[in-house]
This record gives structure tokens, C-alpha cells and sequence, in this order.
């Protein structure tokens, strides 16, 4: 298994655990749980997207996140990456409002069924049909 | 005259709430519409020196008013849209009115210049009264538009809660989550009950985009109702279409 693909596993079980623990014990609130969440499973999908994009890997110019964006979205025809775009874009909307929105209102959210979701597509053998 | 103070007071109380939000806008409109009187009265009497005050003055306040109340309001006005967005629609339009109003009074003004003798000081006032009003039109216009996003997805939710209710879909939907970006399309919704095979989360997300864009479709195909509008604008709005995907959260 690549780095990439251990990373994203990692960030997923991170989010999964922070999800299952009990978080008074850490002393944060639910709301900054909540964000946390969002934002380990943004990157979880982040880093198994890139880990079938070589050259994004290595790229140094632009912005990779709209890059990964424009090339799923390229690709919606194929049933999985449409899941795979639709579910990037979801997850970049809530880290967005997990990372730069501390006065807007809570996104009401299943957490147990956005786990599930990216657990999936992180999980699919190939997101990118072959080129 | 002067509501500079009160407008800060107002402002520094509790710009958090919509309350206070509708209570500064109406001051500012007021205070626009007895400085705009008070400048044509003062040019019928011939007093120059005090136009010039009047305007200083007015960029004063309009420049307090678009710092500490518009501006600030961006922070707020998701939650504002979300909760109440018929409310605060009509002190948008309200605001928005006043602004075309004064913009156009300060246009025709400066025309004048060369009549009442304005100093150089006094018409870049002018043109800055201009400028601000601009940057405050832009401003309430973005609010504007979230506001009737915020409209049409309580108005989505509710009708796709309904035909998931009555189409006896696996799951319930209990709430709604949208993005404060304009031209992001999709409509979050919550559900407390648990789905144990992920992938038919997605199979879900479809059936209700598709139940979406039947309501939308439906939403086109009424008559367009002609409700009371405000400089234009009209929060009771149903004939705007914001969302055409469910996202499952």
C-alpha cells in the first residue's frame, strides 16, 4: 500500500476514533470535535485522490485541491468518480466552514454516515478510469 | 440631526443580533433621508458653508455605519438567512432602496458643484459618499442573494421532507445545512437513522436529487404569484432555484 493511501486510511481511523471517543475526556466541545472531523476526513479523501495522480504528487505549481477538483470533475461520466466529486466537493464545503467559519451556524450532520461515505470511496481499487 | 452617536451606540451593543442589525438600518435610512432634506434646504437658502458640514458629516456616518453594521454583519447574516430570512429580507431591500436613493441624490449633487462653489475637500466628500455606497450596494446585494438561497432551501427541505414522508423512503430527513457560497449547489441534509450498507448512502443521495429536481420542476410550473415587494425585491420568492443535489450528511 502507498504512503498516500496509508495516510488516507490513517486520517479516516483518526476521524472514526475522535467520532467514538468519549470527548469530555479531552477537554474540547462537540463543536470543535465536529470540526476536527470534517476537516481529517477532507484530507483522508485529499491524499487517496492525489495517490492516483502522479503529477499532482510532485507538482509544485497551482492549486492542487482545485486541480483534483477540475480532473473529477472531468471524469463524472464514470459512476465512481462522480461519487468520488461529489463527495470532495461536500467534504471541502464543511472543512471550509470547520476551518474559517467559527460564527456560522452548525452544519447539521450525521457524522456515523459521512464516515461511512468517505470510508467507501477511500476504499474503491480505482477512482480515475484509465486513461 | 447628527445620529452618528447613536448609530455607534446601537452598533457597539450587540451588532450580533438581527434585532439590532434592523434597528441600525432604520436609523441609518432615516438619517440618510433628513441629511439628503437638510442639504436641499440649506442649498434654497443659499448657505454653503453648512452644505459642506452636511456632508462631511454624512460621510462620517456612512462610513460608521458600513464598517460597524454592514460589514460586521457578514459574520451573521448565514444565520440571520437560515432563521429568519423574510425578516431580514425586508431590512435588506429597505437599506438597499435608501442606498439608490442617496447614491443618486450625491450624483446630482456633485453635477451642482460649480453652483453651490464646493471646495476640493468637499467634492472628493462627495465622490467618497459615492464610493462607500457603492461598496455598501455590493455588499447588501451578496446578502440579498443568500437570503433568497436560505429562502429556497427551507422551501426545498420542507417539500422533499414531505414526498420522503409520503414515498415511504428508507430513511427520514430531519434538517438542512446549505453553503454560504452563492453557486454552490448542493442542499445538505440530516438524517438520524443509521444505514448499514455504505453504498447505499449514495443510492439514496440520487433518489432524492431526483425528488429535488421534481419539485423544482414543479416550482417552474406554477403561476408566478405577484406578492408585495420592496425596492424590488421579493422575499416571499418561490420561482428561485438554488440547489440540484442532495448531499446525505
Amino acid at each position: 500500500m502507498t504512503e498516500y493511501r496509508q495516510l488516507a486510511l490513517g486520517l479516516n481511523t483518526f476521524a472514526y476514533n475522535l467520532n467514538s471517543f468519549d470527548i469530555s475526556q479531552l477537554g474540547i466541545t462537540e463543536n470543535v470535535s465536529k470540526r476536527s472531523i470534517f476537516n481529517r476526513l477532507y484530507y483522508a479523501l485529499y491524499n487517496r485522490l492525489i495517490d492516483e495522480l502522479p503529477d499532482l504528487q510532485v507538482s509544485t505549481t497551482g492549486d492542487k485541491h482545485q486541480q483534483i477538483e477540475d480532473r473529477l470533475r472531468r471524469n463524472t461520466h464514470n459512476d465512481v468518480c462522480r461519487k468520488a466529486y461529489n463527495l470532495f466537493r461536500d467534504l471541502k464545503t464543511l472543512r471550509v466552514w470547520a476551518d474559517y467559519k467559527p460564527t456560522m451556524q452548525d452544519p447539521s450532520s450525521n457524522l456515523t454516515l459521512l464516515l461511512q461515505k468517505t470510508y467507501e470511496v477511500i476504499n474503491y481499487d480505482t477512482i480515475f478510469p484509465e486513461r | 440631526m447628527d445620529v452618528k452617536k447613536s448609530i455607534v451606540s446601537l452598533a457597539l451593543c450587540a451588532t450580533t443580533s438581527l434585532m439590532s442589525f434592523g434597528s441600525n438600518s432604520k436609523e441609518f435610512i432615516n438619517y440618510s433621508e433628513k441629511s439628503t432634506q437638510a442639504i436641499l434646504s440649506s442649498a434654497e437658502q443659499r448657505k454653503y458653508s453648512q452644505i459642506q458640514k452636511l456632508i462631511l458629516e454624512m460621510l462620517n456616518s456612512t462610513n460608521l455605519f458600513y464598517k460597524n453594521v454592514v460589514l460586521i454583519s457578514n459574520k451573521f447574516i448565514y444565520n440571520w438567512s437560515r432563521e429568519n430570512s423574510e425578516e431580514v429580507g425586508k431590512y435588506l431591500a429597505n437599506l438597499v432602496s435608501q442606498i439608490d436613493q442617496t447614491k443618486v441624490f450625491f450624483k446630482n449633487l456633485y453635477k451642482r458643484h460649480k453652483d453651490f462653489s464646493f471646495n476640493k475637500e468637499t467634492k472628493q466628500n462627495i465622490k467618497d459618499i459615492m464610493a462607500l455606497l457603492d461598496s455598501m450596494r455590493k455588499q447588501i446585494q451578496f446578502y440579498i442573494d443568500l437570503t433568497y438561497k436560505g429562502i429556497d432551501a427551507k422551501h426545498s427541505f420542507r417539500g422533499l421532507k414531505k414526498i420522503v414522508e409520503m414515498e415511504r423512503i428508507e430513511i427520514s430527513i430531519d434538517d438542512y445545512w446549505y453553503s454560504d457560497e452563492i453557486d454552490n449547489n448542493t442542499l445538505f441534509v440530516s438524517t438520524k437513522d443509521t444505514i448499514k450498507e455504505p453504498s447505499k448512502i449514495f443510492d439514496i443521495e440520487d433518489r432524492l436529487t431526483e425528488l429535488l429536481k421534481f419539485l423544482s420542476a414543479k416550482k417552474k410550473e406554477m403561476p408566478q404569484i405577484e406578492f408585495a415587494k420592496i425596492a424590488g425585491f421579493d422575499f416571499n420568492a418561490i420561482n428561485k432555484q438554488h440547489f440540484d443535489r442532495v448531499s446525505l450528511v
